[in-house]
């Protein structure tokens, strides 16, 4: 799936209802959850708590949230919170993709 | 002698319009948006003499009609299943295009959708789809089905209907304002709430200690925000410093915050040191994770005999150590994961000495992201240039940085709380 534009305190809820209904569409042989983060331009503590619960639910399932083409100021906020070393992260569908 | 026609079709017309009038009050007299749209439905067909109505109000959130109300025989079948998008069946074409619709036999309408009646067993027969409009807003349609005379609707009846529901769409509008504005003051009264929670744990004030001066700055944001900082007397000349902020806001985040702070307390006791306080910290959190709230966060422990200054981070903005000779040292040596996202991270440990004269600055991105009136970020730089040039001791030190900060936005709003901690061995 793909996120556009600002994730906030906002628009946090809705992303968290699409994943969700994500969630449900996942068939029974599914791998991962891919998550493309290339639109997004901005996230607070509130749309990274909203990928957290993602990751633990995908978990919880056996399943990998691999999240992909970060743009360049979500790259920062990840790095700069050392987010980097919990959530998988990949500069292209491709490669996230690969070796599933 | 018989009336004429047309004196007979005035007459009818003036019982209709005084009724219309009776009901204008009866559907304006209520604030709570349920019971006007049972209204509405409710003298829809007592005075458009019909066997059924239903009511869609438009989601903005999906731009589709959803069923509100359904009455007649079927409506409490009909209720939970309905949801229609702009331009489908009838009432989604009436929505689209705003103009009332009068059908006299509607499977004879080539956008009326026969899945309904096929599955309540119900027939529709004639019917008015009105669209409710405020102003030049469309908000919903309301229809009525099957007039109770077996006769088709005729262009009197749908007149009447767009009285009716001209005053209908005007209740319903002030009613889903009322409503709104209630569900704003209640979240007012959870932030009042979770302030009070989040500012009972927050220390009253900084510690003392011999040779050492600690100093808080804390300023919440309009809305409560997730800062929280606490210090921790140890034993052996010891003090524990921490200072984070936890994801959202509100009272999640500050209960999330009270169970952090007093769950450190407790390791900060019984843990060898900042980095394995935070792993159990950690783990503690991870196992309770709910909506995937999380902190970043730092933990000093310093030993004010020695000056050894033992740093963990958890994802958070790295301490400043500023030096008494005017130089600035950031602390960026031992940075792990937030806490309470994966359980089973370790935090590695970052030692420095404090010399006399040399304070420590932590902080939240509050100060980083406090913003003007231009929409302008205070940024690193201002911030790191006051670092450097302030006043030696630690507690002049935060009042130049609060000063700077404070000059910089002026009277601006924040909308995130500003936590400063600044300490140090006297010079």
């Amino acid at each position: 799936m793909k996120i556009r534009g600002d994730v906030d305190m906002s628009t946090s809820p809705d992303v968290r209802g699409k994943i969700a209904e994500a969630f449900r569409q996942i068939d029974a042989g599914s791998k991962a959850v891919l998550i493309d983060l290339s639109q997004v331009r901005y996230m607070d503590s509130s749309g990274i708590a909203t990928l957290v619960e993602a990751m633990q639910n995908c978990m919880k399932r056996s399943l990998r949230l691999r999240l992909v083409d970060l743009s360049p100021p979500v790259r920062d906020i990840f790095e700069l919170a050392r987010l980097s070393s919990v959530f998988e992260i990949y500069a292209s569908l491709a490669e996230a993709e690969a070796g599933l | 002698m018989t009336k004429p026609v047309d004196t007979l079709r005035l007459e009818r017309k003036i019982e209709r319009l005084s009724t219309l009038i009776e009901v204008n009050g009866i559907i304006s007299s209520s604030l709570n948006l349920d019971q006007i749209l049972e209204n509405v439905m409710t003298i829809s067909e007592k005075v458009m003499n019909a066997d059924a109505s239903s009511l869609m109000l438009i989601d903005e959130k999906t731009n589709e009609l959803v069923y509100q109300v359904a009455l007649g025989a079927v409506g409490a079948r009909l209720k939970q299943e309905f949801r229609l998008k702009l331009g489908q069946g009838i009432a989604g074409t009436v929505a689209q295009e705003g103009t009332p619709l009068l059908i006299e036999d509607v499977y004879q309408h080539p956008k009326f959708y026969r899945g309904h009646d096929e599955a309540t067993g119900y027939r529709t027969k004639s019917m008015i789809a009105v669209p409710l409009k405020v102003g030049e807003r469309i908000t919903g349609v309301a229809q009525v089905i099957n007039r109770l005379d077996e006769k088709p609707f005729d262009a009197d009846d749908l007149e009447l209907f767009v009285a009716l529901c001209s005053t209908a769409a005007i209740a319903i509008e002030n009613a889903k304002m009322h409503r709104s504005l209630m569900e704003k003051q209640r979240l007012v009264k959870d932030m009042e709430f979770a302030r009070t929670v989040q500012q009972s744990f927050l220390p009253d004030s900084p510690p003392r200690a011999a040779g050492y001066t600690f100093s808080a700055h804390y300023t919440p944001a309009q809305e409560v925000g997730g800062d929280f900082y606490d210090f921790i007397p140890l034993d052996r000349g010891r003090t524990g410093v921490v200072i984070g902020d936890v994801s959202g806001k509100g009272v999640p985040a500050a209960l999330f915050m009270a169970k952090l702070g007093s769950d450190l307390r407790t390791l900060a006791y019984t843990e060898r040191g900042p980095g394995e306080a935070f792993g159990k910290l950690n783990d503690l959190l991870a196992a309770r994770s709910r909506r995937g709230m999380f902190a970043t966060a730092l933990y000093l422990e310093v030993e004010t005999e020695t000056g050894r200054l033992t740093v963990t981070n958890a994802g958070h903005l790295p301490p400043l150590v500023r030096r008494g000779d005017g130089t600035m040292q950031k602390l960026t040596q031992a940075v792990g994961a937030p806490l309470g996202i994966l359980p089973g991270m370790a935090f590695g440990q970052e030692i420095v000495t404090l010399g006399k004269g040399d304070s420590v600055v932590l902080y939240t991105d509050g100060v980083i992201e406090a913003m003007n009136d231009q929409e302008e970020l205070y940024g690193y730089e201002r911030f790191e240039a006051v670092v450097k040039s302030g006043p030696a001791d630690p507690g002049g030190l935060s009042a130049a940085i609060v000063q700077s900060v404070n000059a910089f936005t002026g009277l601006t709003a924040q909308h995130d709380d500003i936590t400063l901690l600044c300490f140090g061995a006297c010079p």
